[in-house]
């Protein structure tokens, strides 16, 4: 993992170091993104709604296709510039393979279907690529008051425990890996090479 | 939409191509596809692209 000796994947994420950027979420992003053993390239920012992750991401050097399901949500991205696409993530209109990373931040509990689009970005990975998740950890304290919130606010949020996530990566066949745990987590998914 | 953008897309139902009808273009040798319709080289099913953003929801989530 972290790309050993790949090289090339080095050289282009080398930039990223010097960035000057809000620290947490960019460094959370790369921290994912350095578990691929390609180089990124192509990257859908999936449930990007109006490209917050996709932003960071530019300031990263790559460019991110926003998919959403919200309408609304894709005109702020793309009146930012940002390539956007209006989809279903259990539907996801993307080739076998097409990708080298999906990005999914602080949007997987609202899917209605997790597990499901975890299998759609699954086939959509290229081999060696990476999906990584940002997502918030109902078995913390802080978690439990957030799943409470949302459920009081009439939303149908499903959170998933860092542990059980990468679980549901596994049962997709990516090799799933808890990047940094706690209240909000990183997880990522590795596509195995061939 | 940029026209690369066909390069990681495909059909949501069956996975295929698709194919590109553009009917608006900004301005500018580059200029971004606004209006027009995907079309599955496969399935033969249409998808809008609208206000440069194409719809690729399957036919029967869409409003």
């Amino acid at each position: 993992m972290f790309g050993h000796g790949d090289v090339g994947f080095f050289d282009r994420i080398a930039p990223l170091y010097d960035a000057a950027m809000p620290p947490a979420h960019a460094e959370d992003l790369r921290a994912g993104l350095a578990f691929a053993h390609r180089p990124i390239e192509r990257v859908v920012d999936l449930g990007g709604g109006t490209g917050r992750a996709s932003r960071t991401l530019r300031d990263l050097g790559i460019d991110a296709t926003v998919v959403d399901y919200s309408a609304g949500m894709l005109r702020r991205a793309r009146d930012d510039g940002l390539a956007a696409v209006r989809a279903d993530a259990a539907t996801l209109p993307v080739r076998d393979a097409g990708v080298d990373a999906v990005v999914v931040t602080d949007a997987l509990h609202h899917f209605p279907d997790p597990e499901a689009a975890v299998r759609e970005v699954a086939r959509t990975l290229a081999p060696g690529g990476v999906l990584v998740v940002r997502e918030f950890d109902p078995s913390t304290r802080r978690g439990r008051a957030l799943a409470a919130l949302e459920s009081v606010a009439g939303m149908d949020s499903r959170f998933f425990a860092a542990d059980a996530l990468a679980a549901v990566f596994d049962d997709a066949g990516l090799r799933g890996h808890v990047v940094d745990p706690g209240f909000g987590y990183t997880a990522a998914g590795v596509k195995p090479s061939a | 939409m940029k026209e690369s953008l066909l390069d990681i897309v495909c059909c949501p139902l069956d996975k295929h191509d698709l194919d590109l009808e553009v009917t608006e273009r900004e301005a500018g040798e580059d200029g971004e596809i606004t209006a027009g319709t995907l079309t599955c080289t496969d399935c033969g099913e249409t998808y809008p692209i609208e206000d440069g953003i194409p719809n690729l929801l399957p036919p029967d989530m869409r409003e």
